[in-house]
């Protein structure tokens, strides 16, 4: 059994102060602390937890991380290092330069994993929120694999021999086996964080050497004409503070808010 | 411009908002002409999209071919309803044409060369503007509404608006044998409060520092007839379940009071909050970003705040 995961890293957004996205033409965030995107950590939970459950059933697997960036600069190496101590089998690094296309991140990924077939392929259901999350759309159209989408959770099956995910479905939760290959999108899954790991397995995974693999396909940059603005017509509000002496008396002026009795 | 609108995820609940967000947005491009199509399931919001159709003084469908590239029929936009079942088809719709995709679309503008959908990016901090015709766009759900005047109802029964059955089951829209993966069970889910059509809300950051603090605040929530929703970290900390998330990967709230409590104010809540007529902020931290959007503000120990309350409503009980 293999599992691959698609992830990002990606700038923490929040550390930057609001004064600094006015310079949004000037921004370099080579320097912000780097995070896994926050939909991607809890698919590389996710392929983690499938692990674990094959191996409880001993069935032999592994597991591959695969992302996309420049190995200076946009990707941290201790993070990819981080997924070795985690407990994955093998870290990719696809190299790729310039903006960021959706379409050819997944022309990229398509290529490795053709060239390294696994049995599913999880990624996060966007990077953050607002993004695009096209990426395991294009994937799945490339790779000509089923999609589902919003998988809340995933394990082996000792009886039916078989990883069985569970989808959020509108107002229904549905189990499938998968009886071939697919693509799934983590979405508000039952593990949000990737597991913590002893300093030990840190220390370890020092040792360990992340792949690079080269597309062999040059995809040529699409979709990349976009013009940046900072946000237009973000009305800073001039909050009134409320006067209240004391907790008792800032609840009561709460409580007139809620039930329309109190206009500050 | 000829635009293709694809409704889908029409609920009896939410038509008369989604019709209107889509107005805001097609109003606002020089279309020459508009197409609709309906995902199967709307049937119940037929009235109300049909008021729409003959408003828009819609032509007859020419249905979106998956065949086509779209640019045969001369299609220049496609543009999406944005509920939760608009996204993933529209999404689908564009891997499957191999066009680009513009999700959560704010809003349209026009440059000197080319209209250019916009929307957010580096997680609400800036705008980014992409080029629309030739592309999907999905429209997000937050941003203007446009009321538009029903038609008269004449007009309104000779609208033809053709159906199409899109269907969102597990696997891409052309990959049928998807069907072929086995499924194992289905379990209905507990209906999800709704806090889009919430009047008075209860927000919980992790602020809070427990998820007995937040039940707390959803049994205060209960008790002063509000409902209680939550940040998108406190739903990721296991103190309360995803359905309560507000924000950009959560509900939009459309509330007259939302009081948040332990809020810090990061951009994707607040794209879900500020909707919100009134929305006032409980923190201890002058400095949150959250005292920038609200309208009222209370720098305190938000746990205390919530204390004070509960003690109000529990001595107004008794002496009731």
């Amino acid at each position: 059994m293999k599992i691959g995961v698609c992830f990002k890293i990606v700038p923490d957004y929040e550390n930057l102060l609001p004064e600094e996205w006015e310079q949004l033409a000037d921004l370099d965030f080579t320097y912000v602390k780097k995070m896994y995107g926050c939909f991607d950590e809890p698919a590389l939970e996710m392929a983690l937890r499938i692990a674990d459950s094959c191996r409880a059933a001993g069935q032999p697997v592994e597991t591959v991380a695969v992302t996309c960036g420049a190995p200076e600069g946009s990707v941290s190496e201790s993070l990819l290092r981080a997924l070795f101590a985690a407990g994955f089998s093998d870290v990719v690094l696809l190299p790729e330069a310039g903006d960021f296309s959706p379409a050819h991140t997944a022309k990229s990924l398509a290529s490795y994993f053709a060239s390294h077939p696994v049995d599913l392929v999880l990624t996060g259901r966007m990077v953050g929120p607002g993004d695009s999350g096209m990426v395991p759309f294009y994937l799945a159209e490339e790779l000509c694999l089923p999609l589902f989408t919003e998988l809340v959770s995933a394990a082996y099956n000792t009886e039916s021999e078989q990883i069985e995910i569970t989808c959020k479905e509108g107002d229904f939760l549905k189990t499938y086996g998968l009886n071939g290959s697919s693509v799934g999108t983590v979405g508000d899954a039952d593990a949000a964080y990737l597991r913590l790991f002893p300093l030990k397995a840190r220390m370890d995974a020092k040792k360990r050497v992340f792949s690079q693999w080269n597309p062999k396909e040059s995809a040529g940059r699409i979709d990349t004409d976009v013009v940046l603005r900072t946000k237009a017509g973000k009305e800073n509000t001039a909050c009134r503070y409320i006067p209240a002496e004391d907790a008792a008396g800032a609840a009561e002026i709460l409580i007139s808010i809620l039930t329309g009795e109190a206009e500050l | 411009m000829k635009i293709h609108v694809i409704l889908a995820g029409l609920k009896k609940e939410n038509a008369e908002k989604v019709l209107q967000r889509m107005e805001a947005l097609v109003s606002s491009l020089p279309a020459e002409a508009v197409y609709t199509v309906y995902q199967a399931g709307c049937e119940d919001c037929l009235d109300e999209i049909k008021s729409w159709a003959a408003c828009r003084k819609l032509t007859g469908g020419e249905p979106v071919g998956f065949e086509s590239s779209g640019a045969e029929d001369g299609t220049d936009l496609i543009l999406v309803s944005g509920t939760s079942e608009g996204k993933e088809l529209g999404m689908m719709l564009a891997a499957a044409l191999k066009k680009p995709c513009r999700t959560e679309v704010i809003s349209f503008h026009e440059t000197y060369s080319e209209w250019m959908a916009v929307r957010n990016v580096y997680s609400t901090h800036a705008e980014g503007l992409y080029p629309a015709a030739g592309s999907v766009c999905i429209a997000a759900a937050s941003g203007e509404k446009k009321e538009y005047i029903p038609a008269d109802s004449r007009e309104k029964d000779g609208i033809q608006i053709p159906v199409h059955q899109f269907e969102l089951f597990a696997g891409n829209l052309i990959q049928m044998d998807s069907r072929k993966n086995r499924l194992v069970r289905e379990v209905s889910m507990e209906k999800a409060e709704d806090l889009s059509g919430a009047r008075l809300v209860l927000l919980g950051g992790k602020g809070l520092g427990s998820k007995a603090n937040f039940q707390r605040l959803e049994d205060l929530a209960k008790k002063l007839g509000a409902s209680a929703g939550c940040t998108r970290p406190v739903a990721m900390a296991g103190w309360a379940s995803y359905d309560k998330v507000v924000g950009l990967s959560g509900s939009i709230l459309s509330a007259d009071v939302c009081i948040a409590f332990g809020v810090s104010g990061a951009g994707p809540l607040m794209e879900g909050a500020s909707g919100a007529a009134r929305l006032v902020a409980v923190n201890n931290d002058p400095k949150a970003p959250i005292f920038h959007y609200a309208h009222d503000g209370v720098v305190a120990d938000c746990l205390e705040i919530m204390a004070a309350m509960e003690q109000l409503t529990e001595t107004e009980k008794q002496e009731v």
